[in-house]
């Protein structure tokens, strides 16, 4: 009976796996998702537009092609930047996690900028005012008032990018491709394991696997928004 | 001393505002909704920016459009009540009150934690969030926090507008204690005669987006009345003193440019400054002088100014030492045949005064 329970090799380092690219794709996004949230919420500019179908396209695009253009970009002795990057800080994408960290994130980037975004367009612009009044200069602003306000939105923004990067697999097979112990995370050990004749039963383990951890993720996000909600009210009068 | 003189172009009105004030007490900013108050006291903050002109105080420019200088909000010294407390909902009432509290300059009002707290009676607050308080409360902390800015002046934009009757009153009150208290030079923005009644011993009138008249409270308001009438009834309103009071009668005697006028009122010591309203339906005028009639209020006047209104009023400015609106019909005007310096006898029921009696701090 217990063996349902007992994980084998293979199966625990996709899960281990999983969750470090999760985490670094969430953690290393997180700034740049704060930004551009703040940057659409409460500023106009020329090409603001432009700049949001953009932050918007990997998810519409199919993440195969996400993958395929990370690879043209990032591909460590043909990419753009790929060779630079390994030459200056010794970065390298490919085969490895870190390529997949990439993936997950550039695939989960617009969902956490959009919550961000949405968290930061509903505090009340008259806070910001009355902080200036009363002395507060842009950075105090942001760091006292905007971002403790839009926290509940950002942790919701969190975790609605892990739980994709979670499901990641297009981009990052496309990217760096299906290698267990360095690049295969559970969707992509599961996608492994359905090759192989006789295997149901590992399968729909995994798929229980990323079936709780994925819904894990919405309860906690959920959880977060009705937070959220709470501040917006008490915010204004 | 205080000096605004600016243009802004919003929308399709144009703002364009310019007076002069060396006064430490309260200037009320008032007319119409949409007549460009607010847009003044944010030009003033530096929440919006003018087009050109200049707004200084004491010599500091906050705004110079010639000279390309214009101060950050945060650095003018300008503490400001907005309509709706906006107290910072992630913090309780004791943070919300410190939040300005680092910014000092060599001008600015210089006051603690502990006097402002006691003054607003918000002492037992400190510990609460602000979703916890009630409006007057709100607006009592948001008042503290803007004094603990230290500012060198206080703007307030319509702060009693979210309240109700009492709690009105209350704050009325309360922000002539801090006035008193302070003599913190205040800018207040209404379009209540009530409450600048009660407040304002400056006022400045705004028209269409353009300062038209700026002075005493009291001739603004008269002033800015006959322009807000179309036919609708409006008041002259009076400053005076208390000159006596008789507890049998419960009747106060009040010395003003007329003369004396009576009126039943509260107790009320002699000396205190009182306004009080007239509204154009309750004078009655007689070219002789009446005899054996109950009105005790007579006045001798001469006419200044006659203005014809719709439906065929006539609305005719007498100085009885005072100027004093009242509107009269058309047949009463041809059978009193009235015309400009014509000599009229002006009556005022007292009962008509009583109910607009208010105290000046």
């Amino acid at each position: 009976m217990l063996e349902i329970f007992t994980l084998s090799d293979a199966e625990l380092s996709a899960v281990k796996l999983s969750m470090i690219v999760g985490f670094w794709s969430v953690a290393a996004s997180l700034p740049f998702g704060v930004f551009f949230g703040w940057l659409l919420a409460r500023y106009d500019f020329i090409g603001k537009s432009i700049l949001d179908g953009f932050l918007h396209l990997p998810l519409v695009v199919p993440p195969v092609v996400t993958g395929y253009l990370l690879l043209i970009l990032f591909g460590r002795r043909n990419g753009v930047f790929g060779p630079w990057l390994y030459d200056t800080f010794g970065i390298s994408f490919a085969f490895n996690w870190k390529g997949a960290a990439l993936a997950s994130a550039v695939v989960a980037f617009p969902l956490m900028v959009r919550a961000i975004r949405l968290s930061i367009e509903s505090i009340d612009l008259g806070l910001e005012q009355a902080a200036k009044t009363l002395g507060a200069g842009q950075m105090r602003i942001f760091f006292t008032i905007t971002l403790p306000l839009a926290l509940p939105g950002i942790i919701s923004g969190i975790v609605l990018a892990f739980a994709r990067s979670l499901g990641e697999f297009g981009a990052t097979v496309t990217f760096v491709g299906n290698t267990q112990g360095a690049t295969q995370t559970l969707p992509l050990a599961l996608s492994a394991v359905l090759q192989v004749p006789d295997s149901e039963f590992y399968a729909a383990r995994l798929a229980v696997i990323s079936l709780i951890i994925a819904f894990g993720s919405l309860i906690v996000s959920e959880y977060f928004a009705r937070r959220s909600k709470k501040y917006k009210q008490s915010g204004r009068i | 001393m205080f000096k605004i003189d600016v243009e802004k172009q919003l929308g399709n009105i144009l703002i364009k505002c310019s007076f002069e004030m060396d006064y430490p007490g309260i200037t009320a900013i008032c007319g119409f909704s949409g007549a460009g108050k607010t847009s003044i006291i944010n030009m003033i903050a530096g929440l919006i920016t003018p087009d050109k002109g200049i707004i200084s105080y004491n010599g500091r420019e906050f705004y110079n459009s010639a000279k390309k200088i214009n101060l950050p909000a945060n650095k003018r010294f300008t503490g400001y009540v907005f309509q709706e407390s906006r107290l910072f909902p992630n913090m309780k009432v004791k943070k919300n009150l410190l939040y300005g509290e680092k910014r000092k300059s060599d001008a600015s009002l210089n006051c603690s934690l502990d006097d402002v707290c006691t003054l607003l009676g918000i002492s037992h607050l400190l510990d609460r969030y602000p979703q916890n308080l009630s409006g007057g409360e709100k607006q009592r902390v948001a008042i503290g926090r803007a004094l603990l800015s230290h500012p060198e002046i206080l703007l307030m934009d319509e702060p009693l507008a979210s309240l109700d009757e009492t709690r009105r009153s209350e704050l009325i009150s309360y922000i002539n204690i801090i006035q008193k208290h302070y003599k913190l030079p205040i800018l207040y923005v209404s379009h209540s005669v009530d409450e600048i009644l009660q407040l304002a011993d400056m006022a400045l009138y705004m028209e269409h987006g353009i300062s038209k008249y700026f002075g005493s409270a009291v001739d603004v308001l008269n002033k800015a009345a006959v322009k807000m009438s179309s036919h609708a009834s409006y008041n002259t309103i009076f400053e005076g003193e208390i000159e006596k009071y008789d507890e049998e009668s419960s009747t106060a005697l009040i010395k003003f440019g007329g003369g004396y006028v009576e009126s039943s009122c509260e107790k009320v010591e002699k000396g205190r400054k009182i306004r009080f309203s007239v509204n154009i339906h309750d004078v009655v005028l007689s070219t002789k002088k009446p005899e054996g009639i109950s009105i005790r209020n007579i006045y001798k006047g001469k006419v200044k100014e006659i203005v014809q209104q719709p439906n065929n009023f006539y609305d005719i400015l007498i100085d009885i030492g005072d100027e004093i609106w009242a509107r009269i019909s058309k047949g009463a005007y041809n059978e009193l045949a009235v015309t400009e310096n014509s000599i009229l006898f002006v009556m005022i029921k007292s009962a008509a005064i009583s109910d607009t009696l208010k105290l000046v701090h």
